[in-house]
């Protein structure tokens, strides 16, 4: 399990450390300059801007303003936003508690659906099955920014149940305000994992092992308890794994709609104005996200099934 | 001063969105069938405000499309600056909501003749610090505007500014190389804000930034800035001037992107009011109960919405292909479909938002009336195969991020093939273009691109120089013409704005042959306000003076 755990620490600070220079890469070769962004519509003179760029160290070459970042990264500074002169920690911390928290949300109410949905299906071949088959088609069909103007205008304008934008403080105020965001962005993915978990059951309740232990008399509690969900439960954990990292990125568009002063609006800003440190931070906070999100369901699924503990050592 | 763009970073998603919905009637009023009803302005237009307010605990308001990237005043001019800023530093003098040029720091002003004008400081006046306002201050804070490193988007208004001196204690004289009597204006905008000199020196290159702020004399000061999401400003326990004072205890100011959250929040309550709405919330705010929207009429803004010719070679090198592309454009539809009838055609780059409330008035509108015309197709294509420019191709360079601009690019498209031109439309990412304002080398590969300009005041003369003669900020084409140069210089020169207007009009006859720019709409003043609040002016006023003091509650 230590191995396992080591191993993928090793993978995530690769993959890091890999999309950092690609990034910051291409953000480099897109045209523009954040100098530009502050001289606003004004052509400076040629000392200003130079004076502006060297502040900035824009006039560095690429590899030599890649160290510096670098550096100033492993030892704990993540610099400073070249557009506002802000921490680049301070602007991605504020909103970064609403982002983690619509997403907490959001994914919750992706399981406890989605897998409410999916198990209603598989053990209720006929009807029920038919039309959460019917629901999940068209759920995965409604993308983010769909949902969002649906639900804002009937449950935010028609019934005044939810605000329709922004959120209060306090975390009841938070909540209250997240609700409809989280319900836009699960909508897909409910969908999506009630799909997988029908059939992942499907599967296991067709197993010869399943049907003995019925034939055996054993409670169906049981039965579907120890035989049919755990041996289910690979294919579903990947897919929330999968679905928890899709959501962060997705949350840029949701919280725009709703706007949720998330990092969403920061990403966006600061890729239009190419704030090299701050996107650099967003970015790899979202590769983080990923990484971060398979590697957990990767050891979830290693403590439910002790075959997959021993890592490089596949029979 | 003069300001060539508004890059909005909506997301493609909520452009696209919105071009799907309204860029096939778009497309259907160049028939000119398809014109909806325009909504027609609903107040009077002589009202220049909505009434004042009593003393309130909190206000939230739309901050325009993005969080300010300094509160340093003289940095950046773009909407969300220009709205905020001004209640933070004052100005020399101060903007009203009609226009009228008011004491602010300054308490008397005076221009013994064409090249002086003598600044007579309040006493009263302090900083937010506690620190008077000295004259000295006032010289170093407009001084700034010539600084290369502080590189000020005000810079232009101070080209023929020749020496600002301290000419006694509380007095400061501002010399010109030639005659002007338009620089006065100037002083009421964000490039005539007075700063603390120590603070600001003493802060360097972090002036401005959130982290380090400013020290200035206005109604309110920064609580709070996160950079992105909002800047919350706190009524200045110091303010020195009781009768300008501040109703509202705090005012929260929130940045949306996307045109259909910013009406979601302002009818939902979670905003209380905004200026500059898109044109695509009016049907939503039209129905809100819980404010109301106000739209203003026929020049109820100095925004104007053009086609800059980015060069005088290539596709619009010939006069005829320029006139001919202006003969064509229907501007009525425009305005009508594209702008939910929130615009109005725009017949001269200073149409009537510049002179609507002038002294001259009436001499402005007789020569505007006569360039009043229909869309004439046929005498366009005319005119382009009289030029030789048949099949001739054009470029136009447009801000994809903004949907308006999209769709006109789309309707400018559709009137150039119709008129035997071949069209090229290219949109370009904010960045980029916001480079065509900035770098010669990003225009050179365009013929023409899109702008949505403003001036903060109205003053014909100084929109027309901006770009129409040798030292204009935005002469982007290297235009030249000596007599619009000579009659702009004494526009500039006169004192009287009726002698001004003759000057001016002498140029503006020039100008709408030469067609270094073409006009297009003009968009109409919308503010939403909730009922809950009141005070906020319903010119364009608020992108100059210290407008939130008067907002509070009913």
């Amino acid at each position: 399990m230590g191995r396992l755990l080591l191993h993928r620490l090793g993978g995530l600070v690769t993959t890091l450390l890999l999309s950092s220079v690609v990034i910051f890469g291409s953000l480099y070769l897109a045209p523009g300059s954040p100098e530009n962004v502050l001289f606003g519509n004004r052509a400076p003179s040629a000392a200003a801007r130079a004076a502006v760029r060297h502040q900035l160290h824009l006039d560095q070459p690429l590899p030599v303003r890649y160290w510096d970042w670098l550096t100033a990264v492993l030892h704990g500074d993540l610099g400073r936003s070249m557009v506002t002169g802000q921490s680049v920690a301070g602007r991605v911390g504020a909103g970064l508690g609403s982002t983690l928290l619509l997403v907490a949300l959001s994914i919750s109410l992706v399981v406890i659906l989605g897998l409410g949905l999916g198990t209603a299906a598989a053990l209720r071949p006929g009807r029920v099955d038919a039309t959460a088959n019917a629901l999940t088609s068209l759920s995965v069909t409604v993308p983010p920014f769909v949902a969002s103007t649906l639900l804002i205008s009937v449950f935010a304008v028609k019934l005044g149940w939810f605000p329709a934008s922004g959120v209060q403080s306090g975390l009841l105020g938070q909540l209250r305000g997240l609700v409809l965001p989280a319900c836009a962005l699960a909508v897909v993915s409910c969908g999506f994992l009630a799909r997988v978990t029908r059939n992942a059951l499907r599967e296991q309740l067709d197993r010869e092992h399943v049907q003995t232990a019925q034939v055996r008399g054993l409670p169906r509690r049981v039965v579907l308890r120890d035989h049919v969900f755990r041996n289910a439960l690979p294919p579903i954990i990947t897919a929330i794994g999968l679905l928890t990292s899709g959501l962060f990125a997705s949350t840029l568009v949701v919280e725009s709609a709703f706007a949720v002063p998330g990092i969403g609006q920061l990403t966006i800003q600061s890729v239009a104005q190419k704030d090299f440190p701050v996107v650099q931070a967003v970015a790899l906070l979202l590769v983080a996200a990923f990484v971060v999100c398979n590697a957990v369901s990767d050891l979830v699924q290693a403590l439910i099934d002790p075959r997959l503990r021993i890592v490089g050592r596949t029979t | 001063m003069m300001h060539g763009r508004t890059p909005r970073a909506a997301l493609p998603l909520a452009a696209l969105a919105l071009l799907a919905g309204t860029a096939v009637t778009a497309c259907g009023s160049s028939g000119g069938n398809a014109a909806k009803a325009a909504p027609s302005s609903n107040f009077n237009t002589a009202q220049v405000t909505t009434a004042p307010g009593r003393a309130l605990s909190s206000l939230t308001w739309s901050g325009d499309y993005r969080a300010p990237y300094s509160e340093d005043p003289l940095k950046t001019a773009d909407y969300p600056e220009e709205t905020i800023l001004g209640n933070v530093c004052q100005g020399v003098l101060q903007t009203g909501p009609d226009y009228t040029l008011d004491p602010a720091v300054a308490k008397a002003w005076k221009q013994p003749d064409a090249r002086h004008l003598v600044l007579d400081l309040d006493p009263r006046a302090v900083f937010s610090d506690g620190h008077p306002v000295t004259a000295d201050d006032v010289v170093y804070s407009l001084l700034r505007n010539q600084d290369p490193t502080v590189a000020s988007n005000y810079a232009d208004a101070y080209h023929d500014v020749s020496s600002v001196r301290a000419t006694g204690a509380g007095q400061v004289t501002v010399t010109f190389n030639r005659d002007d009597y338009l620089f006065l204006r100037t002083l009421g905008t964000l490039g005539g804000s007075v700063v603390e000199k120590a603070f600001a020196v003493g802060s360097g290159q972090n002036f401005g930034n959130a982290g380090t702020g400013v020290v200035c004399s206005g109604p309110y000061t920064v609580a709070s800035f996160d950079g992105t999401n909002a800047m919350v400003l706190k009524r200045n326990p110091r303010f020195w001037d009781p009768a300008k004072a501040g109703k509202a205890e705090t005012v929260t100011f929130k940045f949306l992107a996307d045109p259909s959250a910013l009406a979601n929040a302002l009818s939902s309550g979670s905003l209380q009011g905004g200026f500059d709405l898109p044109s695509s919330t009016i049907g939503q705010l039209q129905k809100a109960t819980n404010g109301k929207l106000y739209i203003g009429g026929e020049g109820s803004t100095t925004q104007n919405i053009d086609l800059i010719v980015a060069r005088f070679t290539g596709g619009l090198a010939d006069a005829r292909v320029r006139q001919a592309l202006s003969m064509a454009i229907d501007r009525k539809g425009i305005a009508q479909t594209l702008f939910s009838g929130a615009a109005d055609p725009l017949y001269a780059v200073a149409g009537p938002g510049f002179w609507e409330n002038s002294p001259a008035r009436s001499d402005y509108a007789a020569a505007y009336s006569a360039l009043q015309v229909q869309p004439d197709l046929a005498n366009a294509s005319q005119l382009v195969k009289a030029a030789g420019a048949t099949g001739q191709q054009i470029s136009i360079g447009y801000a994809a991020g903004v949907p308006t601009e999209v769709q006109l690019a789309q309707v400018l498209q559709q009137t150039g093939d119709a008129i035997g031109l071949k069209v090229k439309i290219i949109g370009l990412p904010d960045q980029q273009y916001g480079s065509l304002f900035i770098d010669p080398k990003a225009r050179a590969a365009y013929d023409s691109f899109l702008t949505i300009n403003y001036l903060e005041y109205p003053e014909a003369a100084t929109m027309y120089s901006s770009y129409a003669t040798k030292a204009g900020s935005q002469n982007f084409n290297g235009y030249t013409d000596p007599g619009v140069e000579a009659s702009l210089l004494k526009a500039q020169g006169s004192a009287d704005p009726r002698q001004r207007a003759m000057y001016v009009l002498q140029a503006q006859t020039v100008l709408d042959r030469d067609l270094p720019w073409i006009p297009i709409v003009q968009p109409r003043a919308l503010l939403f306000q909730n009922s809950a609040v009141t005070g906020a002016p319903l010119t364009f006023s608020y992108m100059a003076g210290p407008w939130v003091a008067a907002v509070g509650a009913p």
